[in-house]
């Protein structure tokens, strides 16, 4: 293929047929000398074939952070190689710079390097490296099919992991939790309901702690401490149906709940309790279970980044199967989802009994703030407005009725807005955790 | 799947274009069937009853008296009008007869009527008559007069606009042009002087009022084209000049009509054959040569801009559903039902649960409790939270919601005043 420059050759030629007396001839010419020229650049230009890909860099990154990718090529054959490249990525993955241009001496190896920062979580793979082989002149160049370069393309995929903005609020709920435990200094002691050590009695002590039968064993006045229940199980339930694809503010509801999840799961991992996952809509998405306590995060959090809403409704019959085995010990089940009342009543409203009689069951969907915002009359009203406002309010007064059904079903419901969503969720638990209810 | 719909996303493209080929197709396929064939037999001939001929108008000419004489050859033409006098000459196919011999100048006795039914461009092309095509139509189609000419005023509204020659009756397709002493006379159609079609309108009275003017009609009736004479000249030319001066004179007392109002147009004629292309010549070949180089370096500018170095990655779209959609499509519908009852009563509902847990009363409280809870009048409360008034238009059901936010801001302001006086107390 020839390049630009092979058309400025040609327009150099432009005066020629004006100056010589056979302008035919002059054309003919300027046009057969700069096909020569692009012919000889063309056989001259380096051999794609011999070129060899390598890539290494980052596997994960946080949403927002940027990541590296470096591509290393190695030109194996014989000739120089005058090379352009250009690493395509998926346009989510905020790839840059687009083009590279590299000289490679036969045997040489050079390494480009690519900066991502996605603009999306989930998994953002690097689709194509497109190879194109210049001629010294610059005439012409060398570039082979899609097809060849997707085939000599290393395979390589960066997960990026959601963005978590509880975190500004770990801190705080972290600290609750050794309160609790009993390892932070305040009022009392240790809370919890489970029986800890026996030790000796100081001054300051609660004297209704004091163990009479101890004592008299020990002939010194001894106390029950008690720590917070370990090793107590939260299963957290990603609703990714439909209901979750709704845009709140600018994101999906999805992504709302996917914080929420890791901050509860990473507080529950803190207190020793064991978490589990389980994401579904017409099939189960992602399940993480089992394993120890703290080596499970990254798992989890890597399961909940390649979570994508589907268009479908949600299957609360998986879940049922999964959480009704009979060998499934008591948990802290907490669903994360819409509270819009035709799936509710569709989906899991039926089954809610049952779950509830066998775990504790949470009921969290994140609010809509612009729904509240259409509920209040603005201070110019017009007719539209007020049919927009009984619109909300009938949606309001629904959720209204399914949070009353939900309680009576014997789960607890969680509805906040999405800035406060995560931590409200996360209170639950603590709450839960602290009045030893798990 | 994705292939299956790559391979039938081309249709989407040639769908479109098929159909409408197919309709052009057909239309013109219907509408060349339509036309008659000047090379049937029946075509505007004197002695054929078929709908394309022209029997009827020669039996109404023969009842007006008027001597209809049929030849098949211009040059049977030619001798029958020096034989007589006076005469129309009725050309009903100038596409196959030789006009360029009709048209020469002083070829016709003078004081002949030439009539021509529906010229093409390409019989008055080769013809010297001075007349040019103007414009046509798809199918002939009516016209008023619009001019003072006594036939055609005497005929009225005739279907005989289809080509138009740019004269002022029926919309220029009826045009007559004085030259080389016979009178020419070209209509645009030859739905007049057809069996089927004389009895409409004016058409009866337009070809008869054209063709009866001399008493007799030499009526041309040829059905195959007719090879141009070889140049050597025929037994008549010679005895064209004597017959012009001879007749000359005679013409104007010849009892023709008046002048048409058209008048004689005499035109400048063209050059033969059109000259070379000006603008090949008049630049020098190395302005050419300059020219194809530049398209040629264009062009490589654009095969060099054409090839992508990778093409551009498609990105797996994520499903996302905009917020409150159906919630607004509510609004929408209410808004297009004009449901104001309906919306007032959901405003007042909601309205009214929400004060009953403000003001600590059971569920389903009634407008009573919430009046005596809140200190209000009853009557008051009542009028805004549970009046049977239907509101007629959108400015009551503005004003009538609007009462239902501030009573309920009212009372929660008031119970919060009412707390903090309480605690300050």
């Amino acid at each position: 293929m020839i390049t630009r420059r092979f058309a400025v050759l040609v327009a150099v030629g432009l005066p020629l047929p004006a100056l010589l007396p056979a302008p035919w001839l002059a054309v003919a010419g300027v046009l057969a000398v700069a096909l020569l020229l692009a012919l000889i650049d063309l056989a001259v230009a380096g051999p794609l074939t011999g070129l060899r890909l390598r890539r290494d860099g980052d596997r994960t990154v946080w949403l927002g952070n940027g990541a590296t990718s470096r591509l290393t090529v190695t030109n194996g054959g014989r000739r120089t190689v005058r090379l352009s490249l250009r690493d395509s990525w998926v346009p989510s993955a905020g790839a840059g710079p687009l083009q590279h241009a590299l000289t490679l001496p036969p045997g040489a190896e050079q390494e480009v390097v690519t900066t991502l920062v996605p603009t999306r979580h989930g998994d953002r793979p690097a689709v194509r490296v497109t190879l194109r082989s210049r001629g010294p002149l610059g005439l012409a160049y060398r570039q082979r099919r899609r097809k060849w370069n997707e085939k000599v393309t290393p395979p390589w995929t960066l997960r990026v992991l959601p963005l978590f903005p509880s975190r500004r609020i770990l801190p705080e709920k972290l600290a609750r939790i050794r309160v609790l435990d009993g390892s932070a200094v305040t009022r009392g002691r240790g809370h919890g309901t489970e029986f800890d050590v026996l030790r000796e009695y100081v001054i300051g002590d609660d004297v209704r702690s004091i163990d009479w039968r101890g004592s008299a064993r020990h002939h010194d006045v001894v106390v029950r401490t008690w720590r917070p229940e370990r090793d107590r199980r939260v299963f957290c339930v990603l609703d990714t149906g439909r209901t979750s694809a709704v845009r709140i503010g600018d994101v999906p509801r999805l992504d709302a709940s996917i914080d929420a999840a890791l901050l509860l799961s990473v507080l529950a991992a803190r207190a020793d309790d064991r978490v589990d996952l389980l994401a579904l809509d017409t099939v189960v998405r992602a399940r993480v279970a089992g394993g120890g306590h703290r080596t499970q995060l990254p798992r989890l959090i890597d399961a909940l980044a390649s979570l994508e809403p589907a268009l479908a409704e949600t299957d609360y019959s998986l879940l049922g199967r999964e959480l009704l085995r009979r060998d499934r010990k008591r948990s802290l089940v907490v669903i994360f989802t819409a509270l819009d009342i035709a799936p509710m009543i569709e989906g899991l409203l039926p089954l809610l009994p049952r779950l509830a009689a066998r775990h504790k069951v949470v009921v969290a969907g994140v609010r809509d703030p612009a729904m509240a915002r259409l509920a209040t009359l603005p201070a110019e009203v017009s007719a539209a407005d007020v049919h927009a406002a009984a619109a909300a309010e009938r949606v309001l007064g629904q959720r209204d009725r399914l949070r009353d059904l939900l309680d009576r079903s014997g789960a607890t419901v969680v509805d906040a807005d999405a800035d406060t969503f995560a931590s409200k969720v996360a209170d639950v638990y603590l709450l839960l955790k602290a009045t030893g209810r798990l | 799947m994705t292939t299956t719909r790559r391979r039938r996303r081309w249709l989407r493209l040639a769908v479109p274009f098929v159909i409408l080929f197919a309709l052009v197709t057909g239309t013109l396929v219907v509408h060349a069937i339509a036309q008659p064939d000047p090379e049937d037999a029946d075509y505007l001939s004197p002695v054929s009853d078929a709908g394309i001929g022209g029997g009827t108008l020669a039996a109404r000419l023969r009842g007006e008296g008027v001597v209809v004489e049929r030849v098949t050859s211009t040059v049977d033409a030619l001798t029958a009008l020096w034989t007589g006098g006076g005469s129309t000459l009725l050309v009903t196919t100038p596409g196959l007869v030789d006009t360029s011999q009709l048209s020469t100048f002083g070829r016709l006795p003078t004081g002949t009527r030439v009539v021509l039914v529906a010229p093409t461009r390409a019989a008055l092309d080769r013809s010297d008559w001075p007349i040019e095509v103007h414009g046509d139509r798809w199918t002939a189609t009516t016209a008023e007069p619009g001019c003072t000419d006594p036939t055609a005023a005497a005929a009225g509204p005739a279907a005989v606009r289809d080509l138009s020659y740019g004269g002022d009756c029926y919309d220029g397709a009826l045009l007559t042009v004085a030259y080389g002493g016979a009178v020419v006379t070209v209509a645009g159609a030859a739905d007049p002087f057809r069996n089927d079609r004389i009895g409409e309108h004016g058409n009866a009275t337009l070809a008869e009022g054209l063709l009866s003017q001399a008493g007799r009609v030499v009526w041309l009736d040829v059905h195959e084209r007719e090879e141009p004479p070889p140049p050597s000249s025929e037994p008549t030319p010679p005895t064209t000049p004597q017959q012009t001066t001879a007749t000359g004179e005679a013409s104007p007392g010849d009892g023709r009509p008046a002048d048409p109002t058209d008048g004689p147009q005499e035109q400048p004629e063209q050059a033969a054959e059109s000259p070379p292309n000006p603008l090949g010549q008049a630049f020098p070949p190395a302005f050419w040569a300059t020219v194809v180089l530049l398209a040629a370096a264009l062009l490589a500018l654009a095969v060099a801009a054409a090839r992508r170095l990778g093409t551009p990655v498609a990105e797996p779209l994520p499903s996302r559903v905009p917020a409150l959609e159906t919630l607004l499509g509510h609004a929408r519908l209410y808004q297009r039902a004009r449901a104001r009852g309906a919306s007032l009563a959901i405003l007042r509902t909601a309205a009214r649960r929400r004060l009953a847990v403000h003001l600590g009363l059971p569920p389903g409280a009634g407008i009573a409790d919430i009046a005596e809870a809140a200190g209000l009048e009853e009557d008051g409360v009542r009028d805004i939270l549970g009046s049977a008034v239907v509101p007629e238009n959108d400015d009551e059901l503005i004003a009538m919601a609007a009462a239902v936010q501030n009573l309920e801001r009212e009372i929660t302001a008031n119970s919060a005043a009412a707390i903090f006086e309480g605690e300050q107390s």
